[in-house]
């Protein structure tokens, strides 16, 4: 497929990356020069310098001969308007990043697909979703519902007061967990780990599993004895990201949200209902005591300031609060701060994004379930077709790559365990986890 | 550097001269040639292969290319070449000192054309078809053609394609390299393939001969099968077919491309190509009149000899049909000349390549203006669009290195050649990959009764050229060998 980036920021570099990745040529335009060499230097891409939103500049692109068209620039308008001149080439698929919620209403008067955009990404929608995913299932490092919430998938990392730790999964007291999850992959200081019978569970793994939900839940009770469950989340910036997350919560849990700007403070009241609003500077001691921080507390960092996001999980933990948030935005900062392991979890809306596209994009053929963020993998959800190679093969059977895995299966409403002899049928719903490359292989077998 | 994957990748580049070596040998066999050449060829190509297949599986893993990484590449991927696809020479007994025969072959990939050879018509054919076949590998580049068919390289190979592709800045025709490369190469493949078969029904050559030339031409190099060089046919039309191929190998691979799907116009809004269509023109023009002011033979003749010539030298092939070297004194230095400028960026030609010494020239008026009015602002400007700063001041870096070097040779070379005008002429016949020089390295001579020593230098001379100096030259920075 032909692709043009607009926008070679955070998402569109990381996008870039994963499309030259799976063989897609990949131009890119940004007008900042020095922004669009540092992309080129590291990725096999066309670079083109000039404003996404001309025409002679998207005439250089050769837009009108490309599939697809992924506008990603700081610029909301650039964004849109770049995605109306692609309707207008003929582009198939035209997808817009919005970061001001305000350009979506919902309103069936002012539909942006009606204008020819496939896909709107609210970006601190999509972040604003998964940190909320994260504060209700807090043991797991991800966390995802997959069919409909017939199957879920959660990553973990294993800790030193984990039942797991050196062990094998038959070493363990409670088999009977283990057995109604799977494990689907492991990564270790960067190298993924193809699971089987005899992996013994190593400090700081990070494992994968998928499962029935209230199996992983009792799971997860077992494996992660330190993570206590909380009632009371605090929030510290009132940005567009910060009150989407508030208006998720305050439904579920005690709110608290601090913002320092006074106008911003009114506006948040003014949009919010239960939650409390403190006006305060988050990075101070007083701010945190008024908020009311005790040790059954949540405690999540989203002002614009990576290095204040982190400093202020650092003093929430200090203060006692039992789980910590920080948004980065700053790409570079994310695998330091989670080797370190000073707060629990990193969201990045640029991941959010990037995740959201290329679900996107694999759901043309591929369904795609999710792409998962510690993992140099993804989930793939492919059917199996009346053609294909698998149709009436036992699992066994079939010769997959050495980096894939099958994870599950449903025929129909019934989730089937993927054992050796379990024997596809046309129409099974088919959950993959396999490394990028192996993608375009994975579906010339299934498809 | 990574120097595991680098050699990784120059083992894949070894498997394919191996294998190309082989492939001659085929050609051997048909025309039933001494079991010894036969031999020369198979054990060649095997020892390339075999050691090849041996670091190749001792550095396999991942491939990760930097940008340092892939100047190393290239460099040690054109040493291995020079040094394997040098063995048949010295296996066959043609060439009997290493020295001459790694000149040799480093002449053939650089596409420079000179030769240590002097009696070609005693030289069995499977080494003919070496001889040109390297050429033909070297001119769009060997190790571009493996990014085009190396599907794993990704990022690797785009370091790959900068540091081989010659011109101040690289086009892109699609946003992979890979398919960019592939293309590069199906035109190249495409215009040799028409002048084969043109030598062959037009032009009344045998095939074995139309193929070598073609190889020469294409890629600009100028080996022939003949010691009188294209000379040897005196034949018009061959003169003809091979003066417009030579043409067309000089010009930009990319607009040829545009003009394959559609769009000829693209020739001529090329500043670059009117400024070489130009030259070449005006420099056949002046060279005719001048050697036919000097009785040298009809004007027809004259304006045959001369266009062959001029366009000749200006591509940087170096086939011959005439001694230029008897020419007037004006016709030898204006051919001189048109040496050091070469031909298109992104062609197979060598030399200083047009777009630099038009830039060049552009910068020198600015330069010029701005004495005039030093707070004007003045942008360098081709083809009305502005060149950036940075690439200007590449360039007269370029500039240059490339005279710096061209002198200094030019002393060195004091010492092993007979007089002054053989000296310098020696140098830039190799650094702008050309191959025949005035007086002693003129066109009826060659670079046989150079020493050894004086060779190796010359072979130095032409991989720095064809590779444009700093991919070369990095290599001896000592920042480049650290982590």
């Amino acid at each position: 497929m032909r692709i043009v980036i607009i926008g070679a920021g955070n998402a569109g570099r990381q996008l870039a990356s994963r499309l030259c990745e799976e063989k897609h040529s990949v131009v890119m335009i940004d007008s900042d020069a020095e922004a669009l060499a540092q992309a080129e230097a590291g990725l096999d891409i066309l670079a083109i310098c000039g404003q996404g939103s001309s025409p002679a500049v998207l005439e250089e692109a050769k837009l009108d001969k490309s599939d697809l068209l992924i506008a990603v620039t700081d610029n909301d308008e650039v964004n849109l308007l770049t995605c109306l001149l692609a309707h207008s080439a003929g582009v198939k698929g035209k997808i817009a990043r919005v970061t001001n919620p305000k350009y979506i209403c919902g309103s069936p008067h002012y539909d942006l697909q009606k204008m020819g955009i496939d896909l709107v990404i609210n970006q601190k929608q999509e972040c604003a979703r998964e940190i909320f995913n994260m504060l209700q299932m807090p043991g797991a490092l991800e966390a995802f519902d997959l069919f409909a919430g017939k199957v879920m998938v959660a990553g973990f990392s294993v800790n030193a007061v984990s039942p797991l730790l050196d062990r094998t999964p038959a070493e363990c007291d409670r088999l009977d967990l283990i057995q109604s999850i799977r494990v689907l992959a492991i990564r270790r200081d960067k190298e993924l780990v193809v699971p089987h019978g005899n992996t013994v569970f190593k400090q700081n793994d990070l494992v994968y599993l998928v499962g029935k939900r209230p199996d992983i839940a009792a799971f997860f009770a077992w494996v992660c004895p330190d993570i206590k469950p909380f009632q009371k989340v605090i929030i510290a910036g009132g940005g567009d990201l910060g009150l989407m997350l508030a208006k998720f919560v305050e439904n579920e849990m005690e709110c608290v949200l601090l913002e320092h700007d006074e106008e911003r403070a009114r506006y948040c009241a003014s949009e919010l209902d239960k939650t409390l609003i403190l006006r305060a500077d988050a990075l101070t001691e007083t701010a945190l005591e008024e908020s009311g921080l005790h040790d059954r507390t949540a405690f999540v960092a989203l002002t614009g300031d990576d290095e204040g996001n982190i400093m202020n999980c650092l003093m929430a933990q200090k203060k006692g609060a039992s789980f910590t948030v920080t948004q980065i935005t700053r790409t570079d900062f994310i695998p330091v701060v989670e080797q370190l392991y000073l707060v629990n979890r990193v969201v990045s809306p640029y991941l959010s994004t990037t995740n959201a596209i290329l679900h996107w994009l694999r759901s043309q053929k591929v369904q795609a379930a999710s792409l998962l963020h510690n993992l140099p993998g993804e989930l793939l959800d492919v059917v199996v077709g009346a053609e294909s190679k698998t149709n009436r093969k036992m699992i066994r059977e079939i010769k997959l790559p050495n980096t894939a895995i099958i994870a599950t299966a449903i025929r129909g409403e019934e989730v089937l365990t993927a054992t050796g002899d379990l024997m596809f049928q046309t129409g099974d719903r088919v959950l993959i986890f396999c490394h990028a490359d192996a993608v375009k292989k994975i579906k010339s077998i299934f498809l | 550097m990574n120097k595991r994957a680098v050699f990784h990748l120059v083992s894949y580049m070894t498997l394919v001269i191996g294998i190309a070596i082989v492939g001659c040998a085929g050609v051997s066999f048909y025309y039933d040639e001494p079991v010894k050449v036969q031999m020369s060829l198979v054990v060649s190509g095997l020892i390339a292969m075999g050691c090849a297949i041996l670091v190749g599986v001792m550095t396999r893993g991942d491939i990760n290319l930097s940008r340092r990484d892939g100047f190393g590449v290239v460099t040690f991927g054109w040493v291995s070449a020079t040094l394997f696809g040098s063995l048949p020479y010295i296996f066959s007994g043609v060439i009997e000192h290493p020295v001459s025969a790694m000149f040799e072959t480093m002449s053939g990939f650089t596409t420079t054309g000179a030769s240590v050879l002097t009696d070609l018509e005693s030289i069995p054919r499977g080494i003919h078809f070496w001889r040109a076949l390297t050429h033909w590998f070297g001119g769009m580049g060997v190790l571009v053609l493996c990014v085009a068919i190396l599907p794993f390289l990704g990022v690797g190979g785009m370091q790959i394609y900068r540091a081989e592709m010659p011109g101040p800045s690289k086009d892109r025709l699609t946003p992979r390299i890979t398919t960019t490369a592939k293309l590069l190469w199906g035109v190249y493949a495409l215009l040799t393939l028409v002048e084969a078969l043109l030598l062959k029904y037009v032009g009344g050559m045998g095939w074995f001969d139309a193929l070598c030339h073609t190889f020469g031409t294409m890629a600009t190099g100028g080996f022939s099968t003949r010691t009188a060089s294209v000379g040897a046919f005196d034949s018009w039309v061959v003169d003809t077919i091979i003066i417009v191929f030579m043409f067309l190998a000089g010009i930009n691979f990319s607009l040829h491309y545009h003009a394959l799907t559609g769009k000829p116009g693209r020739y001529f809004r090329d500043p670059e190509f009117r400024f070489y269509a130009i030259f070449i023109l005006c420099a056949s023009l002046f060279l005719a009149v001048n050697i036919w002011f000097a009785d040298y033979a009809s004007f027809g003749r004259c304006l045959r000899d001369a266009t062959f010539t001029a366009t000749s030298i200006m591509t940087t092939t170096g086939f011959a049909t005439a001694d230029f070297d008897q020419w007037p004194n004006a016709s030898r230095l204006l051919l001189v000349m048109m040496m050091f400028v070469g031909g298109c960026a992104g062609s197979t030609g060598g030399g200083l390549k047009i777009v630099r010494v038009f830039i060049m020239f552009k910068k020198m008026l600015r330069e010029l203006k701005q004495f005039m009015r030093p707070s004007a602002i003045f942008q360098v400007k081709l083809g009305g669009k502005v060149i950036e700063q940075d690439i200007v001041s590449h360039i007269s870096a370029f500039f240059a290195i490339f005279m710096l070097i061209f002198a200094a040779g030019s002393f060195i070379m004091t010492f092993f050649m007979p007089d002054l005008e053989s000296a310098a002429t020696c140098v830039i016949a190799t650094l702008g990959n050309i191959g025949p020089g005035l007086n002693a390295v003129g066109v009826t001579h060659n670079y046989a009764d150079i020493s050894p020593l004086g060779q190796g230098i010359l072979t130095c001379f032409m991989l720095l050229g064809r590779l444009e100096f700093y991919t070369v030259l990095i290599l001896f920075l000592p920042g480049f060998w650290k982590k």
